[in-house]
């Protein structure tokens, strides 16, 4: 059997086929670099329009919570516990890109309402803000204001303040004990690590499965990778999400999933152009959108 | 460094008998081949220069064939089977018409192994790779290599004689 496997030969081809197959090769390797070359001009623009994009989120939506009035103590209509650094501004929080906030519901609000009605009734202000890093702190909402609230210690007291007008209300232990449980059920509602982690690896298998089964021209690259090329181009994913979320932070004080996610593909926009531009076109362009919805997707899950 | 002419003129056929003993269609094989070399230039700075440059063809003409099955595209000529939850060929009364007679039934025997079996048996009987090459162009070990070989020996043995000596 292998002496007859062995003398199998394919049909021959003649010159003449060989030099056709080459021409067509040739014809088909011209075509696709005029393509590309499309492709680059495109994903240029792409890039300056996403950059202009990127850039007014900078400047729109930077209306300050401390620039706006005080809520109206009658008419609160929503509320939101939002996490960590009580201290600092909140910039657009309102908006839907952001994802350090949980609604407060209905039943929460009303416990709400009375208290606010009182803290802006006594008008009763403090001097000085303690520092209360992690403090969580309620954004409550009226029809055309909005105000930070946190519930802090202050010279052995309970107080509830406004942290822009430094206006306070002091609050008995049960008050504050209320308040504070109803700001931490949402603590307890949220998805906890575990479950968190296991949606964000589900995530990210899925994220890279559609890359990959956008991008077929990159088996022969990835193939030719150890594992461990897999694990490091992941971690090092991960850690420009982090400084992209880090600067989200300190822009916004809060996670900005549209921030986080336009810097993201604007980042792997770049990337294309290069590799584009030293005529790599294994991977596909659709893997910029895919990023940027997987990247929100990312950070609300991580923000639960 | 891979360079399209030169490597063409120096691989072509090889590339082109290993993509026709994976698929049995002449045109089919011309085909893939032109794909493989197209896709070479293309990834050629990919290409590490770690292994040959026919080794590196014939790994990315292993992954053309087998997208080009796993698609299940149209193909002219020929239809699919499942087989072992492979996909295994049929050969067209046209095809088997353009081979020699005495050899038709060790071609419809190669056919219908497993793509794993059919492949290994390709590089290692037909085109007389060793082992180690094997294993390179595969992206398998030695072991998987030497495995599938022999298991697919036995599979076509078997379908030579129908069955009779391990049946």
């Amino acid at each position: 059997m292998d002496k007859e496997l062995a003398q199998l030969q394919a049909p021959k081809r003649t010159q003449a086929a060989k030099q056709n197959s080459f021409n067509k090769i040739q014809a088909v390797i011209n075509e696709r670099q005029k393509y590309q070359k499309r492709s680059y001009y495109g994903v240029f623009a792409a890039a300056v329009i996403l950059f202009v994009f990127l850039m007014a989120s900078f400047f729109n939506g930077t209306q300050h919570v401390r620039e706006t009035a005080a809520a109206s103590p009658l008419t609160i209509e929503k509320g939101y516990v939002t996490a960590n650094d009580s201290t600092a501004d909140l910039t657009g929080m309102t908006n839907w890109y952001y994802f350090d906030k949980n609604e407060i519901d209905e039943e929460g609000l009303s416990l709400l309402q009375p208290f606010v009605t009182r803290l802006y009734e006594l008008d009763n202000s403090i001097s000085e803000l303690p520092e209360t890093p992690g403090q969580q702190l309620l954004l409550v909402m009226s029809k055309e204001s909005a105000a930070q609230l946190a519930v802090l210690t202050y010279d052995a007291r309970y107080l509830l303040v406004d942290m822009n007008t430094k206006q306070s209300l002091p609050l008995t232990i049960e008050e504050a004990r209320d308040i504070e449980i109803m700001m931490s059920d949402f603590a307890e509602r949220s998805l906890v690590g575990l479950g968190r982690l296991i949606v964000l690896s589900f995530l990210i298998v899925v994220y890279i499965a559609i890359v990959l089964h956008i991008s077929p021209k990159r088996k022969e690259r990835l193939e030719g990778q150890k594992g461990r090329a897999y694990f490091f181009s992941g971690i090092g994913m991960y850690i420009v999400y982090m400084l992209a979320n880090g600067l989200s932070l300190y822009y916004f004080h809060a996670s900005n999933g549209l921030f986080i996610a336009s810097m993201m593909a604007m980042l792997l926009l770049i990337k294309r152009l290069i590799e584009y531009y030293n005529g790599r076109f294994e991977s596909s362009i659709y893997e910029v959108p895919i990023l940027f919805l997987f990247t929100i997707l990312f950070t609300f899950v991580k923000c639960l | 460094m891979f360079q399209l002419e030169h490597h063409y003129e120096m691989h072509s056929d090889q590339i082109y008998q290993f993509l026709y003993f994976m698929t049995l269609d002449v045109q089919l094989a011309e085909d893939l081949m032109q794909e493989t070399f197209i896709r070479a230039y293309e990834a050629k700075h990919t290409y590490r220069g770690d292994s040959n440059v026919l080794t590196w063809l014939r790994t990315i003409a292993k992954n053309i064939a087998y997208d080009h099955f796993k698609r299940k595209r149209k193909i002219r000529f020929i239809s699919f089977t499942k087989s072992e939850g492979d996909v295994a060929l049929t050969l067209s009364p046209e095809q088997l018409f353009s081979i020699e007679e005495e050899k038709r039934a060790l071609y419809q025997a190669i056919a219908s192994l497993k793509f794993d079996y059919r492949i290994a048996i390709v590089l290692r009987k037909i085109e007389g790779l060793s082992i180690k090459e094997t294993a390179a162009v595969l992206g398998w070990n030695e072991a998987k290599v030497k495995n599938n070989t022999e298991r697919g020996m036995k599979a076509l043995e078997k379908k030579m004689t129908g069955g009779a000596a391990y049946g």
